[in-house]
């Protein structure tokens, strides 16, 4: 410490600081600067005073200051980090931080505008590149959905539009198959009766998908039922088309279920036939009904190799399916608009699955 | 939405003639603290903010119909209609004084005087009239607005403030004090800025009071003397005042010129 005085201690503070200081009368003439703003500006300290604090200042920042800091310097008595540019006397701009408050007399009215600068150039940049990938993120966001709307349409339309020469072939095929007809053309129109039940399949898997994704989300027609037979009967479906294969069943569902029919059939048929394709053809496929506190739970669980831990991630997500097997499942689409069902019964799909065996199983509360 | 609170109207004093303050660009209705209790003895005042600025409801906010002042001049319309009043005595800060000429050249039998605080009907220069900026200026504003958005929406942030030497302010007041909405202020900006008012000028009979600051960098001498001899009915005050708002720079001043003129 020198032999300074406080006060003059001070005063070679602020003079010698990194950030400007300016002081304006109340009507905003300029009184006291620090050489630091007078360097930024490109002028002589003496050259400042008696300037309007708003001649420094760039014309936006200008209007700014009249308009609304100087109001809220005299009325609120101070303003802080408040953004604007200085106009510099070789033509360029600064951009600036400033702190200002009013500092008043004994009787209450302001007597001095003290204004503190800070040099914001390197926040500029980093504000604006901020701004910049602002509205880049919001650019490539506004495409991305323009283009997942347009997707999304597509396949709807074509869903739609699919249904109706399968339509004709379905009917052609029924009457076909009524006529007098050798082995092989009874074989050929047995394949085209098949083919035109998985297609019809895939269709309305797709048009459940478009559903879903357009906002209008799958709608429930809504009966109280018992669960059981609901079961049973998925069960006989599958059994035609998998004659060899044994499902063990156990029920513990007294309780009548407030559900869509139709809709949770499609749901527990396709976990089901999974469970049949997927599963070990040795080991029975088990199907385990309970209703406990409400909450109805049903699992299909069946032997086989484990589904891998990055699959069984995605594996409610649409159009995920096994790379390397890709007609057999068809679009990737069943498990999703499954796990869609169970959603809009209030409950839930999860799946597990190690070497022993996988499950999937549905919880809905009651 | 009732118009009140759409425009945080609040009425107070006493009096059989109503006065009305509409604040100008970048504040709100607190502008008017310094001059208001000098009219509350013998005149019913109505403060208000416009939609976007103070407490107004920003739900309100409609772009297209906000694009003009005369969006604006028709909220002072609506207020007026919803209280009932008649034979206003219009007081206006700067944008906000033409929109007070806009209103009385619609209803002119509303109004029983217009006094216009640092008017301007346009701030671009144009041939031979001053309006105090040029064209280039006044994109320079609007682009430092639409880039100073940081500076802007930080006096949006909620203020706890000790108020030991204004004790008179509620808190809630102080908080909000000229809180603007970013994105509505760039608008209010370009429609402030843009918009050339100086052909209603001749359209406005209204007995007027300019009151002109003698320096004034947003509304030059100039532009005082242009509406005064555009508006047959009017009287010109060139005040000592510096700056754009002599309501707050020299209250005492603007008082008396006001009380004269009434």
């Amino acid at each position: 410490m020198s032999n300074l005085s406080n006060e003059d201690h001070l005063d070679e503070f602020l003079e010698n600081s990194l950030s400007g200081y300016i002081s304006t009368t109340p009507k905003g003439e300029i009184i006291k600067a620090n050489s630091r703003i007078a360097m930024w500006l490109g002028l002589e300290r003496e050259q400042l005073i008696g300037k309007r604090m708003t001649s420094i200042l760039a014309v936006g920042s200008r209007i700014f200051y009249e308009t609304h800091l100087a109001p809220m310097l005299r009325l609120k008595g101070f303003f802080e980090e408040v953004a604007a540019e200085l106009s510099l006397s070789d033509g360029s701009k600064m951009q600036v931080l400033i702190n200002g408050y009013a500092k008043k007399d004994e009787n209450g009215q302001p007597q001095e505008m003290r204004l503190n600068i800070y040099r914001a150039t390197e926040r500029k940049v980093y504000e604006d590149n901020l701004r910049h990938a602002i509205s880049d993120a919001e650019n490539t966001i506004q495409t991305e959905r323009e283009l997942a709307i347009l997707r999304e349409q597509f396949i709807a339309v074509l869903g739609h539009d699919l249904r109706n020469p399968l339509g004709a072939i379905k009917t052609g095929s029924s009457l076909l198959g009524r006529s007098v007809l050798s082995d092989r053309d009874k074989s050929i129109v047995s394949t085209i009766a098949k083919s035109s039940l998985r297609m019809e399949e895939l269709i309305a898997n797709v048009m459940d998908f478009a559903r879903v994704r357009l906002g209008g989300g799958i709608l429930l027609a809504l009966h109280e039922v018992m669960i059981e037979p609901i079961i049973t009967h998925i069960i006989d479906e599958l059994m035609i088309s998998y004659p060899e294969r044994s499902v063990i069943t156990y029920f513990n569902a007294k309780k009548s279920v407030r559900c869509d029919i139709n809709r949770l059939s499609q749901m527990l048929s396709n976990l089901l036939a999974n469970a049949l394709t997927h599963g070990s053809v040795d080991t029975p496929v088990k199907i385990i009904t309970e209703i406990q506190d409400d909450i109805l739970k049903i699992t299909v669980i069946n032997g086989g190799r484990a589904i891998p831990t990055d699959v069984l991630e995605t594996l409610f997500e649409p159009f995920t399916r096994e790379a390397n097997t890709p007609s057999k499942q068809g679009l990737g689409l069943g498990l999703y608009i499954a796990s869609q069902i169970a959603k809009a019964h209030g409950g839930h799909l999860t799946a597990s699955s190690d070497t022993k065996e996988t499950s999937f199983t549905f919880q809905m509360p009651l | 939405m009732s118009v009140l609170e759409r425009n945080n109207v609040h009425q107070l004093g006493n009096g059989s003639t109503t006065m009305m303050f509409a604040h100008g660009f970048g504040c709100d209705q607190n502008m008017w603290r310094l001059i208001v209790p000098a009219f509350a003895e013998n005149y019913k005042i109505i403060l208000f903010d416009h939609v976007g600025a103070g407490l107004s409801d920003l739900n309100a906010y409609d772009p297209v119909k906000y694009n003009e002042l005369d969006g604006y001049a028709h909220d002072i319309l609506e207020i007026a209609e919803a209280l009932q009043l008649k034979e206003i005595i219009f007081v206006g800060h700067s944008v906000s004084a033409m929109m007070g000429i806009m209103a009385a050249a619609q209803s002119p039998g509303l109004f029983k005087a217009l006094i216009l605080v640092s008017p301007s009907p346009s701030y671009i220069n144009d041939g031979d009239y001053i309006g105090g900026f040029s064209r280039i200026e006044i994109d320079e504003l609007l682009a430092s607005l639409d880039q100073n958005h940081l500076g802007w929406s930080m006096t949006m942030a909620p203020m706890i403030m000790a108020n030991a030497d204004r004790a008179e302010l509620s808190e809630e007041l102080t908080n909000s004090f000229c809180r603007t909405d970013p994105t509505i202020a760039r608008q209010f900006a370009r429609a402030t800025f843009l918009t050339d008012s100086r052909s209603i000028l001749k359209t406005c009979h209204t007995p007027t009071l300019i009151l002109q600051c003698s320096e004034d960098i947003i509304a030059p001498v100039e532009v005082g003397a242009f509406i005064h001899q555009q508006m047959d009915n009017s009287k010109l005050t060139i005040l000592e005042a510096t700056g754009h708002c002599p309501h707050l720079s020299a209250p005492a001043e603007t008082i008396s010129a006001i009380k004269e003129f009434l």
